[in-house]
């Protein structure tokens, strides 16, 4: 007789996530209006995106949405090679997760670069790249679906 | 400042990738049950235990430390849990020492660890990401740490691929002398490093660390009480943790200004300053190659951008440099998230004392141990010294160098 020596085991939660009052605007926005929403600090005018309630540097709420226009760059990036558990749905291997600054915004959004696999490791730095929205929004950040190098 | 505080004794549990052979409160009480006797003292001598675990969903179990206390002697005394992410080992150090420093404790036993072989590690690291806005995207540690190495190459044009290859075989190797390391790869190689496939570009797969079951326990005594206790000790003389916000206005991925705020503080306290002269031996959490170039530049080793040059190229902090780091090989070696930043701190006490074994500096005097955690924001430092004086460990190294 062998002493047992493994049991499997698994957990599954239901959530209600409330996004909370701010980042529930931005969602509501790029839903209903396709808009990229920020917020500035009164204090220290420096743009959060995605927007945050909270101005750490000047201890104060932040109330004042700003609107981002304009297509945004890449900051930093990486090819993702090895599925993840949560891979983004209709997205395949490789793909790149990217940090992207937008003009106006002083912090970067993070999301996915979607292109051939020789497209995405000539992307650099400062490389341009434009929104690919859904066509049905229900609210969440992929409503944008990904974004693409602009000169694809 | 508070009192004097060394530490006095350690415990790390035994060098194995999977620990099948015990559960998460065997493990951990393992580590405790060994620092206990290596400071020489019993159960009773210990007035406080803090026992502590990275994020709940590695281990899968809710409080862990309920199930813990039995074995890690906190029944009937102060026991205590905290958690922050990969620091957690670090932070747990961190607070034994202002237990004891603050005069509210003598004896503190600190202990932290994790099974991370019993999940996938990748799905409970996405799950620290926000589940409203970001979450989506979440592909573990790989790739957020794969965006800040891209980043720092980006601004450190002389950082290539071939230096994480060499900083990856030169912990391999140092993993080798090190009985604790759980990754042993006596065949590495800078070739066999390159030919690994893509984990996330520019990260290929042994750029990052294993996944490991280890704890790690360490004993904290008031000067009044290591003065008495004949063991080798190694003085705490300084400690910090700091944390950057997650997502802040023009962050620079390659810049952990945490990192640097921790230095620059423990620098001031302990009177060091120019780390590279000023210190013998350094434990950093290297989860990723690319790690060595990012933290030891904002350390202060180095000029801006010329971490490739002149610390990897130069042999700097090879195991004969002029500053080794990680001796242990490093979380490359070893890595099971709760125990890794304790191992740090433990690793250089280990050295200062002169017990490392076969992974020994010579003339260690005065050492620096750092941990990591959260995205990529929390940032510890504790500095030890060999003398309870540290002015009197420079003096020391003073007299050696002639």
């Amino acid at each position: 007789m062998e002493d047992v020596k493994i049991l499997n085991g698994e957990i599954v939660l239901d959530y209600k996530w409330s996004p909370g009052q701010t980042i529930g605007k931005f969602l509501t926005n790029l839903k209903d209006g396709k808009e990229l929403s920020a917020v500035r600090c009164s204090v220290t005018s420096k743009v959060f995106l995605p927007p945050q309630g909270w101005s750490p540097y000047a201890n104060k709420k932040m109330t004042k949405f700003e609107r981002i226009v304009g297509s945004p760059t890449l900051k930093t990036g990486t090819i993702v090679y090895e599925a993840p558990w949560n891979k983004p749905e209709g997205v395949e291997v490789p793909y790149m997760l990217a940090a992207l600054s937008f003009v106006g915004a002083d912090t970067e959004l993070l999301h996915i670069v979607v292109a051939s696999e020789e497209k995405l490791l000539a992307l650099k730095p400062g490389d341009k790249l434009k929104p690919v929205w859904k066509e049905e929004r229900i609210g969440t950040i992929r409503d944008i679906d990904h974004f693409v190098p602009e000169n694809l | 400042m508070g009192r004097k505080v060394a530490i006095t004794g350690i415990g790390q549990t035994k060098t194995k990738l999977k620990r099948k052979d015990v559960n998460f409160s065997e493990l951990m009480g393992e580590a405790a049950r060994q620092a206990i006797e290596d400071a020489g003292l019993t159960i009773d001598d210990i007035d406080c235990v803090i026992c502590s675990s990275s994020p709940e969903f590695f281990c899968g179990i809710n409080e862990p430390e309920m199930f813990a206390t039995d074995f890690t002697f906190g029944v009937m005394k102060p026991h205590y849990r905290i958690q922050t992410g990969g620091t957690v080992g670090a932070s747990t150090g961190i607070t034994g020492w202002y237990m004891v420093s603050s005069g509210l404790y003598n004896n503190v036993l600190v202990i932290s660890g994790d099974k991370l072989t019993e999940t996938s590690v990748q799905k409970g690291l996405s799950l620290v990401y926000s589940p409203t806005m970001g979450r989506d995207f979440a592909a573990g540690a790989p790739s957020a740490v794969a965006c800040q190495t891209r980043a720092y190459m980006h601004r450190a044009p002389e950082a290539k691929l071939e230096h994480l290859a060499k900083i990856g075989t030169q912990m391999r190797k140092n993993a080798l002398y090190n009985p604790n390391a759980t990754l042993k790869l006596p065949q590495i190689s800078e070739d066999m490093m390159m030919n690994m496939a893509w984990l996330s570009t520019p990260l290929k797969l042994l750029d990052s660390c294993p996944t490991s079951d280890a704890a790690c326990a360490m004993v904290l005594q008031s000067e009044e009480y290591a003065d008495k206790n004949p063991r080798p000790k190694a003085w705490v003389q300084s400690v910090s943790t700091i944390a950057e916000g997650v997502n802040y206005p023009d962050r620079d991925w390659s810049v952990p200004i945490a990192l640097k705020e921790a230095a620059r503080k423990c620098y001031a306290e302990t009177g060091i300053t120019n780390p590279m002269e000023d210190i013998d031996v350094i434990e950093i959490y290297d989860a990723f190659t690319s790690q060595h170039l990012i933290w030891l530049e904002a350390l202060g080793l180095c000029d801006v951008g010329k971490a490739a040059s002149q610390l990897i190229d130069s042999g700097a902090t090879r195991m004969d440099g002029k500053l080794p780091v990680n001796p242990s090989g490093g979380v490359l070696s070893n890595n099971s998230i709760g125990g890794s930043a304790m191992i740090r701190q433990a690793e250089i006490a280990m050295q200062i004392m002169g017990r490392a074994g076969e992974h020994q500096v010579e003339h260690a005097e005065i050492g620096l141990a750092h941990g990591w955690g959260g995205a990529i924001q929390f940032h510890t430092i504790m500095i030890m010294s060999k003398e309870k004086e540290i002015k009197d460990s420079f003096e020391n190294r003073k007299k050696r160098k002639g």
